[in-house]
């Protein structure tokens, strides 16, 4: 087994243009997690997942354009494959083994959507538990990992090697502030797939969720699943109804998503991240001339006898429309 | 060639197609090659004026081939290929820097203009590796490379540089069916296993193709076309929201949108090749186990024949190859 140490690995992974890079074993993450995420179900030769995390640029986040961010946003992902790539390359050029493990595909014989992937891009399930777990953040109210450099402004990817590396230890205080005291992913998100109420006092992890389901209607506008929708929505209209479904701009969105915008077909909505003001780059982020219109009456929030809800607000783009 | 020049371009050549990430590099004379090929799977189908070919392979993470996760090891093939082409365009770039032309043919794709009945590629890049002496082809008619047998891909590029060619390796790295490996597991029994006993290699080895791509590209375009042809022949009435949400719909997005399951989806044969540096880390790993089921390969040599047993892939990746009437099947559900 070669002598890699983990700075090693970490001074490599920031050469391949990744921001942030945790250890987390397979052998805990595999007492930790569901049976369906497990690494140990990929893998037992492969002891360490490093999870690789990448932020989403500053400009993007500050932009208004929905698509525009789409775009970007699946470029970063296409990105960071190749970095993740040749950071694989490089522990094998160095006597390990490495297999690169997928951020955004889904298995589809081991899943029935895509839903696994919401919200927004941030990558999959294992991925993100991985990144909680091996320090790189913790959980946000949304079930998206926030980072104390980048908030969730940031994608990740993940390469599994045969290195045995050992575990970064998890964050030991939160970092979301929560629905009662903040509130506005909840608020911005186009879905209300995040919890919008909560009794009052109530911890963090005793609220937070997401409506998978909900999200990918943003998350992924024209991903897989929406495709199946629409086709079945196609067959099942009759007449004029069903040649307009034909001709209609989702079907040319949906074969757009499906072989020009790739990885960006999972990017599609970025809104919960774009709003958090947790992370180092948050202050910089919410300066943006787009990002200070995102709430022109703040959040509110309306506390009746023991419970606390915030009035969705919905993203700019619905406003506008 | 004496041209102390070309020599030094080749050399140097080569050290950059390694920095940059190729495990073998050879170079083939246009010439020579344009002579062997009984096809017009030829140089000169692409142009004229190229003199030499550089043949190179890349191989695929080694960590992919010890999990058991298939999709996983699809999408690290295509990201290999990936690098195949980004290796393609830097070799040109350097050539073009000191004055060359050089042009890349498609590593993955295949076309309708050489042969209206078969798609192929512009050059059968695995007789190109073989002629430029980076490995051989096995018996199923994949690259073998000394380092990483068939576990890698390989692409190349034509210049008009001219530069000494590599000889062919010597001996053929497969040993053909007294080894058999490959033949006994292929999951669509597309790998030879009945050839004239005491013939070589070179006369037997050959793959069913189409056969093949049930397993290779299961979810790739004969797949599309079976898959159709199976809702179109089927004794039940169309049901679009069955046939939608079959599960075979949202693979087939995927594959179209990451290349994964369209092709390059099955490993079998590369798994239990045992050619290669890198066999016996894999080999020893415990997702390995079992990729040749029991009782292992079967030799059978009479009446002139020497014949081999087929048993398929383990029982529990059976599922997974089987996909060619999925969307059928789901309106009798």
């Amino acid at each position: 087994m070669p002598a890699l140490a983990k700075d090693d690995i970490r001074a490599q992974a920031q050469a391949c243009g990744f921001d942030l890079i945790g250890f987390a074993s397979t052998e805990r993450l595999d007492s930790r997690l569901p049976v369906e995420d497990r690494p140990g179900t990929i893998s037992t030769t492969l002891k360490t997942l490093l999870v690789l995390g990448k932020h989403i640029a500053n400009g993007v986040s500050g932009a208004l354009a929905r698509r525009q961010k789409q775009f970007s946003c699946g470029q970063l992902a296409q990105v960071m494959e190749t970095a993740g790539r040749e950071l694989g390359y490089w522990l094998e050029r160095n006597g390990a083994m490495a297999a690169t493990l997928p951020a955004l595909f889904v298995d589809f014989t081991r899943e029935l959507s895509a839903a696994g992937n919401t919200p927004a891009g941030q990558g999959s399930r294992l991925l993100r538990a991985a990144a909680v777990e091996s320090g790189l953040g913790t959980w946000g109210l949304n079930n998206a990992v926030l980072t104390p450099q980048y908030g969730p402004r940031v994608y990740f990817g993940g390469l599994l090697t045969n290195l045995a590396l050992g575990h970064d230890s998890p964050l030991a205080q939160e970092l979301c502030l929560g629905l009662e005291a903040c509130g506005r992913c909840a608020a911005i998100c186009p879905e209300k797939a995040i919890p919008l109420r909560a009794a009052a006092g109530a911890d963090l992890g005793a609220v937070r969720g997401l409506d998978a389901a909900a999200c990918l209607k943003s998350a992924h506008p024209f991903g897989p699943d929406a495709f199946v929708e629409h086709f079945k929505a196609t067959f099942a209209a009759r007449g004029s109804a069903q040649q307009q479904l034909i001709a209609s701009a989702a079907t040319r969105e949906l074969w757009q998503g499906l072989s020009v915008l790739r990885q960006g077909a999972f990017t599609g909505c970025m809104e919960c991240l774009q709003v958090c003001p947790v992370g180092a780059d948050s202050a910089a982020v919410q300066a943006s001339v787009h990002r200070k219109q995102d709430f022109p009456a703040g959040i509110v929030f309306h506390r009746t006898a023991g419970s606390v809800a915030v009035e969705p607000v919905g993203p700019q783009w619905r406003r506008h429309t | 060639m004496s041209d102390p020049n070309a020599a030094q371009l080749k050399s140097d050549l080569k050290a950059y197609a390694a920095e940059r990430g190729a495990d073998g590099v050879g170079i083939v004379s246009v010439a020579a090659f344009e002579a062997k090929v009984p096809n017009l799977q030829k140089p000169s189908s692409t142009g004229l004026g190229y003199r030499s070919i550089v043949a190179f392979y890349r191989h695929v993470l080694t960590g992919a081939f010890v999990t058991r996760n298939v999709p996983l090891q699809s999408l690290n093939g295509h990201l290999t290929l990936d690098d195949i082409e980004r290796l393609q365009m830097e070799l040109i770039d350097w050539l073009e820097r000191r004055g060359h032309l050089g042009v890349a043919p498609p590593p993955e794709a295949a076309f309708l203009d050489l042969d209206p009945r078969k798609p192929m590629g512009t050059l059968d890049l695995k007789w190109v590796c073989e002629e430029a002496g980076i490995g051989t082809v096995g018996l199923n008619l994949n690259f073998l490379s000394p380092n990483y047998a068939s576990r890698v891909y390989v692409g190349c590029i034509m210049t008009d540089a001219e530069m000494k060619p590599d000889p062919p390796l010597e001996r053929d790295l497969c040993p053909g069916v007294s080894c058999g490996r490959c033949g006994v597991v292929c999951p669509p029994d597309a790998i030879p296993r009945d050839v004239a006993l005491g013939a070589g290699l070179r006369g037997y080895r050959t793959l069913n193709k189409r056969q093949c791509s049930l397993g290779a590209e299961r979810i790739g375009i004969r797949s599309i076309h079976l898959n159709i042809e199976s809702v179109l022949n089927s004794d039940q009435p169309f049901d679009a929201d069955a046939v939608l949400e079959s599960p075979y719909m949202r693979d087939w997005w995927q594959s179209v949108n990451s290349k994964v399951g369209a092709f390059a989806a099955c490993f079998e044969c590369m798994y239990v090749c045992p050619v290669g540096d890198d066999y016996k880390p894999m080999y020893k790993a415990a997702e390995r186990s079992g990729d040749l089921p029991k009782p292992g390969v079967k030799h059978d040599k009479q009446d002139g024949r020497h014949r081999i047993n087929w048993l398929g892939p383990p029982a529990e990746r059976v599922k997974i190859f089987n996909r060619d009437s999925e969307l059928g099947k789901a309106l009798e559900k």
